[in-house]
């Protein structure tokens, strides 16, 4: 018996709280060392998304938590970007008004989903282009992994944000907010080229970086052109 | 051939996933209507939205569809309305917030020259300059229990307009600090262009006020359409989907209304203080006035201008000239001045005022931005739109697209006086509407 069958069949035998112990191990895992995380043998996509719905909904916590103009930025954000309004349920002229709290959280948390397969779409489609025989599983997986420091650093910047609330009130969605742009696209590029390396030695770390940067700017292209008013008011 | 079927194994989960995590965004969003508190009744609050430099055409189903559904559905709407000569952005909001005429205001434009000093305001922040209260002024004389609040997108509004507000919240441009306990409620707002703010951060804090002061007016400056105007000129894709952005942000508002209970006890009031034309010529006043030997001096607001002539008796040659010109829409002397409200001392208005033509830019503006493409200022941009919607108030004329009367910007403040019962001030010159937006339906 392979050790992947071995720890295959120890997973299958699992009670729900030892797999739930397992799911938050290899949470921690894909935040540490993400590298060790995918040497492991290939798991349910249903794990992903577990893991995307966790960092999503630690973040979105985050935000309602804080409150005032952090979740108004998020809420304005999400509500006018593009890919979400053709995912959801503007599309069919359904608004969510800002105050319904609890409705703004699933819906983002769906969000949260949605934008975790269209990222791993794009760096899909981007592999091919650049003739790199990969899976869609993998990929999705690997962006999964990216997306799971975003419940860490959260929770790290949630009492540092409440903290400059008390001593600068009308600054403090800037460091909360700058603080997850930075945080998360520094370590969304570590551990994109981490993973892409783990999963396929051969690939370069230039070749790596590059997907990954070419998928943010896709997607930072899309929010450009939507809201291109904010960038000076003339686009063509 | 089992290569292909195991790929499509791998991706139908994720199909799944996504079928799942739309068809569940669809039902949240859906049911999300249908929550909310218990509606208020009577009339509790009167906001006054200014779309700075929106064109009449805007309030319709092909720009701003969800605006446009929610005044038609609930509330009258005028085809078009007027706003004051010239038409510009300070002189139009001091004329739409005190029910006044500029040749009561003192206000003809964004600036003053004052001929006998020579002295050039440039924009107009002073509320000295200004000769009559605002409706925040008046309100605390008239009816000292009322509360009021400023929420401003366009940064130098405040200034000018908002020192008797109870509540300012606007650009820091402004030097207007954001009253401390609403800091971390909207923010330190970030800037655009020439200081002024996106309609999300506007829309954000006129929901703050009134979740925490709920106060009786408020008055709301939109400034995006305005700077996509003069970045791009009247319509083009940029002002689509500024349009459609604006648009959505009104949706929400609306939605988290109604979610609070308070969509039908509120007086709402759409309007714009001038509109906005394509700039496509320029008229070189300086040259024209040297080639027919004339010397003035002048003021210039856009598509507009005030002359003052050093000889008087050259003043019937300059307006046969002018009003001969393919430029000009029209000119006129002190003795019409009358026609358009700018019947004030001299030294304000001069002795000729000049309109060009739709879009066409009066071009010795010393301060002109050259890569300016919009502008207005003068006759062709005093269309504006204006949409009435209050259930509390008895609004009953639903539906209408009112073409059998213009109203005037100033008639917007008399109207609120007497829709929401308030003691009017004596200083008012527009004329009250009532009749007309709540008489029977036809």
């Amino acid at each position: 018996m392979t050790e992947t069958q071995s720890i295959a069949q120890s997973k299958a035998k699992s009670s729900p709280k030892e797999a739930v112990k397992e799911f938050i191990k290899a949470f921690w895992l894909a935040v540490k060392d993400p590298a060790v995380l995918l040497r492991q043998p290939a798991r349910s996509p249903w794990l992903d998304l577990a893991t995307v719905l966790v960092a999503g909904a630690v973040f979105l916590a985050s935000t309602v938590l804080l409150g005032g103009s952090v979740y108004a930025t998020l809420y304005y954000y999400k509500t006018t970007f593009l890919p979400e309004m053709l995912l959801g349920g503007q599309l069919f002229g359904f608004i969510i008004p800002p105050g319904n709290i609890a409705a703004v959280f699933i819906d983002g948390l769906l969000s949260c989903v949605k934008e975790w397969l269209l990222f791993s779409v794009i760096i899909y489609i981007f592999s091919r282009i650049t003739r790199d025989d990969v899976n869609f599983h993998v990929v999705a997986r690997v962006v999964s992994i990216c997306i799971a420091p975003l419940a860490v650093y959260s929770a790290i910047l949630l009492p540092a944000s409440f903290v400059v609330m008390l001593f600068a009130p009308s600054v403090y969605n800037y460091v909360f907010l700058l603080g997850m742009i930075f945080l998360v696209l520094a370590t969304g590029i570590r551990n994109f080229v981490v993973c892409t390396r783990a999963g396929k030695p051969g690939i370069s770390i230039r070749k790596a970086m590059l997907l990954y940067l070419a998928a943010v700017f896709l997607l930072y292209l899309i929010f450009t052109i939507n809201h291109y008013e904010h960038f000076g008011g003339v686009l063509i | 051939m089992a290569k292909q079927a195991k790929n499509n194994r791998n991706v139908a989960p994720f199909l799944l996933i996504l079928a799942l995590s739309i068809g569940l965004s669809c039902l949240v969003s859906g049911t999300s209507q249908y929550a909310g508190s218990a509606s208020e009744t009577g009339l509790r609050r009167v906001i006054l939205f200014s779309l700075d430099s929106c064109n009449p055409e805007y309030f319709s189903a092909g720009y701003l569809p969800h605006l446009n559904e929610f005044i038609v559905s609930r509330g009258f709407k005028f085809k078009v309305a007027n706003t004051i000569l010239s038409s510009e952005t300070q002189a139009g909001h001091t004329t739409m917030l005190t029910g006044a005429f500029p040749n009561s205001t003192g206000m003809f434009g964004n600036g003053l020259f004052f001929e006998d000093t020579g002295v050039d305001t440039g924009l107009v922040l002073d509320p000295a300059y200004r000769w009559v209260p605002t409706i925040f002024e008046s309100l605390h004389v008239t009816n000292p229990g009322v509360t009021t609040a400023f929420v401003s997108g366009k940064w130098r509004l405040g200034p000018l307009l908002a020192e008797d507000a109870d509540i300012v919240l606007t650009s820091p441009r402004s030097k207007i600090p954001i009253p401390r306990d609403y800091e971390a409620l909207v923010g330190t707002p970030v800037t655009y262009m020439d200081g002024d703010l996106m309609d999300a951060w506007v829309f954000n804090a006129l929901l703050q006020v009134i979740k925490k002061d709920d106060p009786n007016f408020v008055f709301v400056n939109l400034a995006q359409i305005d700077w996509v105007h003069h970045g791009t000129g009247a319509f083009n894709a940029n002002m689509d989907r500024c349009l459609r952005e604006v648009d959505a942000l009104f949706a929400s508002f609306f939605e988290e209304m109604r979610f609070m209970g308070k969509l039908d006890s509120t007086l709402f009031v759409f309007t714009a203080d001038h509109g906005h034309d394509t700039i496509r010529d320029t008229f070189h006043i300086n040259e024209f006035l040297e080639a027919n030997n004339i010397t003035a001096a002048m003021h210039v607001e856009g598509e507009s201008a005030y002359l003052w002539l050093e000889n008087i008796g050259q003043k019937a040659t300059l307006l046969s000239l002018l009003n001969a010109d393919p430029k000009v829409a029209f000119a006129i002397g002190r003795e019409d001045y009358a026609l358009y409200n700018l019947d004030a001392p001299r030294n304000r208005t001069g002795d000729v005022f000049i309109s060009c033509n739709e879009g066409v830019l009066i071009a010795n503006l010393p301060h002109m931005n050259p890569t300016m493409t919009g502008s207005h200022g003068g006759i062709s941009a005093r269309d504006v739109p204006m949409g009435w919607v209050g259930p509390a108030c008895g609004i009953t004329r639903i539906g209408y697209d009112y073409e059998h009367a213009v109203p005037h910007i100033a008639d917007i403040v008399p109207t609120i006086y007497h829709l929401a019962n308030w003691t009017v001030p004596a200083t008012i010159d527009g004329s009250d509407l009532t009749s007309l937006i709540t008489g029977p339906a036809t």
